[in-house]
């Protein structure tokens, strides 16, 4: 840490560094949905759809405490609404509720190991699921939820925490070659 | 006002992107269509890399159910080569029981003719040495076999057992320089004592130069040493040399049985008695076979019947 930063807090980026990252994350959540819309679903048959999106969001809670990332995780909600036949607005309103509540314990705990990583994703899509229930709920007044329904949301959330540490590996590697870490 | 904004832009800006969300879920919750503003550009956008990527998974998925397929038609290859290695096997075996069929029942054909009741055995080993010629058979005493009784096969003589235990016998063969038949040259009758020699294959003893024998005569049991049928095939004749000086000639006999394929044999009781019927009966026994009759080739019409000279 230079001697500015310890007095004045972290030098601001510069424009060009915040053009990267957004261009950066823009491009990474594109990929991502791309592949959970294809690829992914090739490969699994469409059961448990591994949701990178959402891993995506999380790295954004634990990294990006700025406006930018609030806008990328609502954005991000948004844009799966726009490729899933769900009301436009639930994906956002629950990735942007995971960004939330990631941000707010990634300031109160240590959570820069890849095992809290994990344990974060995991937790946040059963936030999410959480999330969309309740909002299904609240909008179109759902009933009840099937135990089938549990046990689908336990088996995505176990795959996503499954591949977190790649995903968060790729993104690190990827904005250092970036230059915006 | 400012500083607090700046320190709770995380919260400020996410309860705004909250309630964004939560008026667009009410618009469309309550209108029938949907209300998406950036819907269709982000569809504009994406359409084209999803079909690019959904043809790219499609054929990444051919291949890998192609690799799944070409595993599965190896395994069948295994599975299908295991079952014709199973079926050589069979094949193998069966034409072994074919051919063992074959020689018993020209043994049967045998023992039908025989003038006498014959015990079939089994060839069970042969001689451990090179100098002598012998086979052990798996019957013995105990199915009446003794020593001094002939051993015939279909094809012809095959030796004597010398000596039996309970349960096994051993025989001496007309190869062996132990042995020796009483014989006769079948087209002309002449007289000889057949033993074997110490190379291979046999000798015609005490045959006198003048004798007519030639290369190609058929060689049988006389029956007069009382041991083997009378008119029983023991060999043919491959050579013959009359020296200078001596009284006999020296002639070699190619023994009629190839001792070292045999597999089953008879053990009559000793008869010097004639055997029924021409021999070999092609009617009881069939097509000659090969592996036992190769060396003699077709039976050669029996001469006018002529004294015989002592």
């Amino acid at each position: 840490m230079s001697l500015y930063e310890a007095t004045h807090g972290p030098a601001a980026p510069s424009l060009g560094s915040e053009l990267r990252t957004v261009g950066a994350y823009a491009l990474a959540g594109g990929i991502a949905l791309l592949l959970q819309t294809t690829l992914l679903h090739s490969l699994t048959g469409g059961r448990a759809i591994p949701d990178l999106v959402l891993i995506l969001c999380v790295y954004l809670g634990l990294y990006e405490h700025n406006v930018g990332g609030a806008t990328g995780a609502f954005l991000l909600g948004y844009l799966l609404d726009s490729f899933s036949g769900s009301l436009v607005g639930l994906n956002a309103f629950a990735l942007t509720t995971v960004y939330l509540v990631v941000y707010l314990m990634s300031r109160r705990l240590w959570m820069n190991s890849a095992f809290s990583s994990i344990a974060m994703v995991f937790l946040a899509t059963l936030l999410r699921g959480i999330a969309i229930v309740g909002a299904l709920a609240a909008y179109l007044s759902i009933d009840r939820i099937s135990l089938a329904a549990a046990e689908f949301l336990l088996a995505e959330a176990l795959l996503a925490a499954a591949l977190t540490p790649a995903v968060f590996a790729v993104l690190g590697w990827v904005k250092r070659r970036l230059g915006v870490v | 006002m400012l500083e607090f904004i700046r320190r709770n832009r995380v919260l400020l800006s996410s309860s705004f992107f909250l309630l964004c969300s939560l008026v667009l879920l009410s618009l469309n919750a309550r209108h029938p269509g949907r209300v998406d503003p950036l819907g269709r550009a982000f569809l504009e956008v994406m359409a084209p890399l999803q079909t690019v990527t959904t043809a790219l998974a499609r054929r990444a998925g051919d291949l890998w159910t192609g690799y799944v397929s070409l595993i599965g038609v190896e395994r069948e290859n295994g599975r299908l080569r295991g079952r014709l290695h199973e079926l050589e096997r069979h094949a193998t075996h069966q034409r072994e029981l074919e051919l063992m069929n074959r020689r018993l029942k020209r043994l049967l054909a045998l023992q039908r003719r025989l003038p006498t009741r014959a015990v079939t055995a089994e060839v069970s080993s042969r001689d451990a040495s090179v100098w002598f010629q012998s086979l052990t058979l798996n019957k013995g005493e105990v199915d009446g076999l003794k020593a001094g009784m002939p051993v015939l096969a279909p094809a012809g003589v095959v030796g004597v057992v010398s000596s039996t235990s309970p349960h096994a016998a051993r025989v001496l063969l007309l190869t062996d320089p132990n042995s020796g038949i009483d014989v006769l040259v079948q087209r002309t009758r002449v007289r000889g004592i057949m033993s074997g020699l110490l190379e291979q294959g046999a000798m015609l003893k005490y045959v006198k130069r003048a004798e007519d024998v030639r290369v190609g005569d058929r060689v049988v049991a006389s029956g007069l040493d009382g041991i083997f049928p009378k008119g029983m095939t023991v060999g043919r004749v491959t050579r013959v040399s009359r020296k200078d000086r001596g009284l006999f000639l020296y002639a070699e006999v190619a023994p009629a049985v190839e001792a070292s394929q045999l597999e089953e044999v008879l053990v009559a009781p000793p008869s010097g008695a004639e055997l029924a019927g021409s021999w070999p009966s092609p009617d009881v026994v069939g097509p000659p076979d090969p592996a036992t009759l190769g060396i003699l080739g077709p039976p050669v019409p029996a001469p006018p019947a002529r004294k015989l000279r002592r």
